[in-house]
């Protein structure tokens, strides 16, 4: 081989390389994926319909229930319910969680309600929703709320009073007023917490909702899901709990990029 | 920062004033008296509403500890809240068996993490409640399908903070340790997983939080026994008194395991923790 043709293969060589890589990179995943599917179809093979439906059948189910709409409908529902209960509990909490975090008077008298109800799952309050706000939205919104709000309550404290002691300094040694330190130092600071917290009420609302819905609900995924069991259809079901789960991962996904969107200066190099 | 807080500390001992007894009680009185003020204010509020509002709808204080002290004397409380802590304890326990494994995994072998990350990215979204059919189907509606609930709410909390804690640490700990002469095995026990165990501790706080939830969904939706069947069965009888007892139940249970579980990680992973 004559130094002419090495360099010639050596343009050629390069790409070969990069594309070895992305194999070697993306082998594993469809590994992972394609013996998900392998054993899930054998799996399928041992089982009757009704308990275990195959990859194929799930399939054709959801080109059933995509094509006709119907499943959109119910998604939408739930996700309103999710996103209305959602905001407005981030928008009770985050006041009452910096207020916390500042005040010491605030955080002690807050402290006793927070503390025995953040253990308290939003879904045991079902019963007393449907009793005081009836079996429609409301009662769906009010369980969405009791379950974000005491957990962004607790990480806005938290991220509220873990604030740099030097920062605050520093910001008062340049003549800061109070309300300054606050604005400037004090909400900037807790925003990565603000952010995290949101995201973990973001998934456990998911759960809350579709346990409401399949409790007492007419309309939503979680009802969708419950009252396909009743006719045994299970690969309804299980079209039913992967839209669930492609939803979740979608809001996650889009909360993240309107975070690093619009909060990137707060969030720094910290989280997502 | 060290050499100030000292110098802090100095200062106050010097100007301390002479310990006296009333001075401390006031100072406990007064550090209380925020908690207690909030306290009786929510009593207070929940007496009146309940005077003014249907008793079925929202039953009164008193209301509320008669029934309590009937179901406790019973002994009915306690038999639901240990069927539903045995759930939760045998779930909570499979699933970080098979958590942590996988995450240390999926944190250490850049394969193992591609090939389980389709799995963990898809199925930590799928709310633990809508297995709640397959696992009926699978496991009847016995012990098995709640343990499996639990389980499954339990294990890609536990994986993805196990994942991140030994993608975190530092790379030159584990050039150190390398320098040093160290084998991978060496390397595993003695660097990644010390420096994980802060991660697989949180993690496995934040699920059992998961967990509770998932049990009373659970026992809601089809059981016999539990908390969760206990509201349920409350709800058909329109025995509201009795549902805020689960309710208040459910709140200390989560209280305390949670208080539990931070002791343990004091004992059993203080110097683990103390050091990152």
């Amino acid at each position: 081989m004559t130094s002419r043709d090495y360099r010639m293969s050596g343009a050629l060589i390069k790409p070969v390389i990069e594309a070895r890589e992305s194999v070697l990179v993306v082998l594993p995943y469809a590994l992972g994926v394609s013996i998900a599917l392998v054993v899930w179809y054998f799996v399928s093979l041992r089982f009757h319909i009704t308990t275990f439906p195959s990859p194929r059948d799930t399939f054709a189910e959801a080109l059933r229930l995509f094509g006709s709409g119907e499943i959109l409908g119910e998604a939408w529902i739930s996700v309103t319910r999710i996103l209305v209960g959602f905001t407005l509990a981030s928008a009770i909490a985050v006041p009452i969680g910096l207020a916390m975090g500042v005040s010491e008077f605030v955080r002690r008298m807050f402290e006793p309600i927070t503390e025995f109800f953040r253990f308290i799952p939003a879904i045991s309050m079902i019963v007393f929703a449907l009793i005081w706000f009836g079996v429609g939205e409301a009662s769906k919104v009010f369980l969405v709320v009791f379950n974000t709000i005491f957990i962004v309550i607790i990480n806005t404290e938290a991220g509220a009073s873990a604030v740099g002691r030097n920062a605050v300094r520093a910001a008062q040694m340049m003549g800061a007023a109070p309300w300054q330190v606050f604005r400037y130092v004090v909400v900037p600071s807790a925003v990565p917490y603000v952010v995290t917290g949101m995201r973990i009420a973001m998934g456990r609302s998911f759960t809350t909702i579709v346990a409401a819905e399949m409790l007492g609900a007419s309309s939503g995924l979680g009802f969708m899901i419950f009252s396909a069991r009743e006719f045994m259809r299970m690969d309804t079901v299980l079209v039913g709990i992967v839209l669930l789960g492609l939803l979740g991962l979608a809001i996650d996904v889009a909360f993240r990029l309107a975070v690093r969107h619009f909060g990137q200066a707060y969030l720094g190099n910290t989280v997502t | 920062m060290h050499g100030n807080a000292d110098h802090t500390a100095d200062v106050q001992q010097r100007f301390r004033q002479p310990y006296s007894m009333t001075r401390a009680t006031a100072r406990i009185l007064l550090w209380l008296a925020p908690f207690v003020c909030t306290a009786t204010l929510l009593i207070l509020l929940w007496h009146y509403a309940s005077t003014k509002l249907n008793p079925i709808f929202f039953p009164s204080p008193v209301k509320v500890l008669n029934s309590a002290q009937e179901l406790v004397q019973g002994g009915v409380l306690f038999q639901h809240v240990w069927v539903s802590l045995r759930r939760i304890l045998a779930g909570f326990l499979i699933g970080t068996a098979i958590g942590i494994p996988i995450g240390l995994l999926m944190g250490t072998y850049p394969f193992a993490r591609r090939f389980f990350t389709p799995y963990v990215g898809f199925l930590r979204f799928v709310p633990p409640i809508a297995m709640i059919i397959y696992a009926i189907v699978w496991f009847g509606s016995g012990e098995g399908s709640k343990i499996f609930l639990v389980a499954f709410s339990t294990v890609f909390i536990v994986i993805l903070n196990v994942e991140a804690g030994v993608r975190t640490i530092a790379p030159n700990r584990i050039r150190a340790a390398l320098c040093l002469g160290a084998q991978p095995v060496q390397l595993f026990v003695y660097v990644l997983l010390p420096s994980a165990i802060p991660f697989v501790l949180t993690g496995m706080r934040i699920a059992m939080g998961a967990a509770f939830a998932v049990i009373v969904a659970a026992e809601l939706l089809s059981s016999e026994e539990g908390i969760g069947f206990l509201l349920e069965n409350s709800r058909l009888f329109l025995k509201t008194d009795r549902i805020f007892v689960a309710i208040v139940a459910l709140g200390i249970m989560g209280f305390f395991t949670d208080r539990c579980f931070r002791l343990l990680i004091h004992w059993f992973g203080g110097e683990y923790v103390r050091r990152s």
